[in-house]
């Protein structure tokens, strides 16, 4: 059960640490904003407290730090050093690093953090000045912070069994001074089965920082709504303790309407009543109040517009779409096999209400790509700062949306690509001053949908590839034979063949990590595809092409004796009948429209048992420029395949990559058309 | 259920007329003789696969891997085994392939005795032990070794 919590607070913990770091960014452009410093002290100080609970002792001592030195800059509202952003950036990267290895021992990392933080805050005696930091902290929250909350708990059926203590969170709530609690029944229905039979509102004015209220929902969250519903105290207002009185006396739910109808029309007259007790009011504070109250309605309206999901829960409904599919796959042969009309009107209608029912559920397992910006822009701001390079990154269509497997999976080949473009890519200002360009270097991310695809393109204005360049090293590594004609697009495409390091050849800085060719794996992996395109001076754009979704893909269906192969319909550029005797035996090439296409024959591929029968199918195959032929014993038609995995048992195959099961429960077996490509591209090229 | 009575309840299942029993919780569902969907350049001992509840899981002949005759048979059932294997933390599901089953037994562990190459038709690294059941003996076999995919790996070499 621990085990459970642990996990969740580590989760908790990154999506806060990521809040942070996106914060920090920010605080970079803006070194004066306030909401920046805030909520790198908040951050912070969550962060602290449940750590103490888990036993990160480093962890807490080192938040602990922080937290004091963005309390002290708070009450100060000092600009925040260029320099303490960096060292705190730091701090969140050794904060990962402790909570990724609790086993390594940190306390020489610590220790030096803390040294660091000392000098660059310019205290050399970080700790006896904390406990003062912390108080100011604490009065500065306490000052005039009254606000009004509501809070709506709809914990599930299963809280008791996940071991929260249901009894706790309400008499926490209740000890609120002033609170107003009231509890409800759920209709009695079907639809909250899957919550617990009742639910509660609450209503209150306090001082205490958001924080303290999330904490009595600590291993409840996503079953608490929390909203500001006035940064002031509500209470205060007669109308409003009469409207809440009235309000319950009534089963219904609160009527938020209504309350928030009062806080605005008492918006100027709540402040004065605010302000009697604020020392200096401002102008700017007044505009900020009303702000502030504006868009709390305003968030009010537009909240609960999405609710966090466990990544399983999505998985198992991929699932059970899935099954949905071979189910209605199966009416259909029914429908087929008796012959029924009424059947064929229903199995539309089944196939209609299916197909989007499956594109809904293949919707919600898409994120934006926007998820994985952080990171580039983190990489970027770190990378060129050890470069000594500006480097202004821009981004576009970042809301484009693809399956997390994909997202999970297309971070790390993009910040390769990312990496050569500061590291390769973007000249130094020396150079690019000589060059009459801007000093500050330009990365551009875009992504866009094109059909059922999305493009993912990172452009650099820096210095290009050369194509005599590239043309002269091929030879010298013996990739292309001296006069040999080739085009600048097959150039550029050596790039993607392992040893053949561009690293040093432009630039001649040496590469990290990976090579491009291990990129180019694992674009392929995701059935994807991946070019790159120069101009000497200009700059260098690599384009990317993604499917939306790895589990569903529309395939041919072919027959090899007993064995059913499928083959991805977007690779499928025509199907033709013809004798075996057609194809030349030896050089195993077919002359299709007067062009030689290399042959690939299935049968033997596969090692199929029986005759090859004398009337073959040939399946013309499409990627890129390249064109194969392969031979099958007949194309039995279209299939919607959803994909399944052979699981680890079939971890050698080499030609089949997964199976789909048909709507007449047999299985085909998924042809593994990349491995296919790449046998014949290195074919070809030796 | 009680636990501790399921610990010792073993399903016993007949190969080539040797009777192989296995515990019962490792035992998912028995699945009527169907065809199996062969999959090209396999190993001797992996028949194929087959669907089961909407996944694609491995038919494993154990005879191989147990070097015991491996003739073809005219009647079979798919014992479907959840195996925790070497390299993963997950359990996944296997298929084996037996003549029949023929019931749950309760063997007391005092009464399994340490299986030697003499007592054993299979090597004693795949089994728990063997049993005494009045007349005959019945070899207890550990499915997750015998299910191994390192097992795999070796067979596809050879």
């Amino acid at each position: 059960m621990l085990e459970q919590f642990k996990q969740k607070y580590l989760e908790e913990v990154n999506d806060l640490l990521n809040e942070m770091e996106s914060a920090l960014l920010e605080l970079e452009h803006r070194p004066d904003s306030e909401d920046g410093v805030n909520k790198i002290f908040r951050v912070m100080h969550t962060i602290k407290g449940t750590s103490g609970m888990y036993d990160f002792k480093d962890v807490e001592k080192l938040t602990h730090q922080i937290e004091n030195v963005y309390g002290a800059i708070r009450d100060s509202r000092q600009p925040v050093g260029k320099n303490l952003i960096s060292t705190t950036l730091e701090g969140v990267d050794i904060i990962r690093q402790m909570l990724n290895m609790p086993d390594n021992d940190h306390t020489e990392q610590l220790n030096r953090f803390l040294e660091k933080l000392a000098v660059t805050t310019g205290s050399k005696e970080p700790e006896p000045s904390a406990p003062a930091a912390e108080t100011a902290a604490d009065d500065q929250e306490g000052q005039g912070g009254t606000a009004t909350y509501y809070v709506v708990f709809k914990p599930d059926a299963n809280i008791a069994s996940r071991g929260v203590n249901l009894t706790r969170i309400i008499e926490d709530l209740d000890r609120i001074p002033g609170v107003v609690v009231i509890p409800h029944n759920y209709p009695d229905s079907d639809e909250y089965a899957s919550k617990f039979f009742m639910y509660w509102e609450a209503i209150f004015a306090t001082d205490k920082p958001l924080a303290d209220i999330e904490e009595i929902f600590l291993f409840a969250n996503d079953e608490a709504q929390i909203t500001k519903i006035a940064p002031y105290d509500l209470f205060q207002l007669p109308e409003f303790v009469s409207e809440l009185q009235h309000q319950q006396q009534s089963d219904n739910d609160l009527n938020l309407d209504a309350i928030y109808a009062i806080a605005r029309e008492n918006k100027v007259k709540a402040l004065e009543t605010v302000t009697q007790f604020t020392p200096e009011p401002t102008a700017s504070n007044l505009a900020k109040e009303e702000s502030i109250i504006g868009r709390n309605i305003d968030a009010f309206e537009t909240k609960n517009t999405s609710i966090k999901v466990a990544a399983d829960k999505l998985d198992e409904l991929m699932n059970l779409v899935s099954d949905l599919v071979v189910t209605k796959a199966q009416v259909l042969a029914i429908a087929d096999k008796y012959n029924l009309p009424e059947l064929d009107n229903l199995y539309e209608k089944i196939d209609k209400l299916s197909n989007k029912f499956k594109d809904n559920a293949l919707s919600m397992r898409l994120l934006p790509i926007e998820s994985m910006m952080l990171r580039f822009e983190r990489l970027i701001r770190d990378l060129s700062k050890e470069l000594g390079k500006q480097i202004d990154f821009i981004t576009e269509g970042t809301d484009t949306e693809l399956d997390k497997t994909i997202i999970d999976n297309i971070a790390v080949p993009l910040m390769h690509i990312i990496r050569n473009s500061i590291d390769h890519g973007i000249e130094p200002v020396e150079r690019r001053r000589q060059l009459k360009k801007p000093d500050h270097g330009v990365i551009k991310f875009t992504a866009f949908y094109s059909g059922a695809n999305v493009f993912i393109q990172v452009q650099d204005d820096g210095a290009g590839m050369n194509p005599e360049y590239l043309k002269q090293k091929a030879i010298e590594k013996g990739f292309l034979k001296a006069g040999q004609p080739v085009t600048t697009r097959q150039l550029y495409d050596l790039v993607f063949r392992p040893g053949f390091s561009t690293a040093q050849t432009i630039t001649g800085i040496s590469g990290r990590g990976v090579g491009m060719d291990v990129v180019k794996q694992h674009i392929i992996k995701l059935r994807g595809e991946i070019e790159m395109d120069s101009e000497v001076n200009l700059g260098t754009i690599t384009t990317i092409k993604l499917p939306l979704t790895l589990s569903i893909v529309d395939s041919l269906l072919v027959a090899l004796g007993d064995t059913l192969l499928l083959i991805p319909l977007y690779l499928v550029d025509s199907c033709l009948q013809t004798s075996i005797n057609g194809i030349n035996p030896e050089k195993r090439i077919f002359i299709y429209n007067g062009d030689p296409l290399p042959v690939i024959n299935l049968r033997s591929l596969l090692e199929t048992r029986g005759e090859q029968p004398d009337n073959t199918a040939l399946i013309i195959v499409k990627y890129k420029e390249l064109r194969i032929c392969l031979t099958a014993d007949k194309v039995i038609g279209e299939h919607q395949a959803v994909l399944k995995s052979l699981g680890p048992y079939f971890a050698y195959q080499e030609y089949i990559s997964g199976a789909s099961i048909l709507g007449d429960g047999r299985i085909a077996l998924v042809l593994d058309t990349n491995k296919l490509i790449r046998l014949v591209e290195t074919n070809k090229n030796h | 259920m009680d636990n501790k009575a399921e610990n010792h309840s073993y399903l016993s299942f007949a190969i080539n007329e040797e009777i192989f029993a296995a515990k019962v919780h490792s035992v998912v569902e028995v699945l009527e003789q169907q065809p199996i969907t062969l999959i090209p350049k396999s190993p001797k001992h992996i028949r194929g696969v087959v669907s089961f509840r909407g996944e694609i899981i491995p038919v494993i002949d154990a005879r191989t891997i147990m070097n015991i005759p491996d003739e073809a048979l005219s009647n079979f059932v798919i014992i479907v085994f959840t195996v925790k294997n070497e390299n993963f933390d997950e359990r996944h599901s296997v298929g084996a392939i037996a003549d029949h089953v023929e019931n749950v037994i309760e063997i007391k562990p005092l009464d399994i005795e340490p299986a030697t190459d003499l007592n054993s038709i299979v090597d004693p690294k795949f089994t728990f032990g063997v049993f005494k059941d009045s007349s005959r003996f019945v070899t207890i076999l550990d499915t997750d070794k015998i299910f191994a995919i390192s097992n795999n790996k070796n067979q596809y070499d050879l």
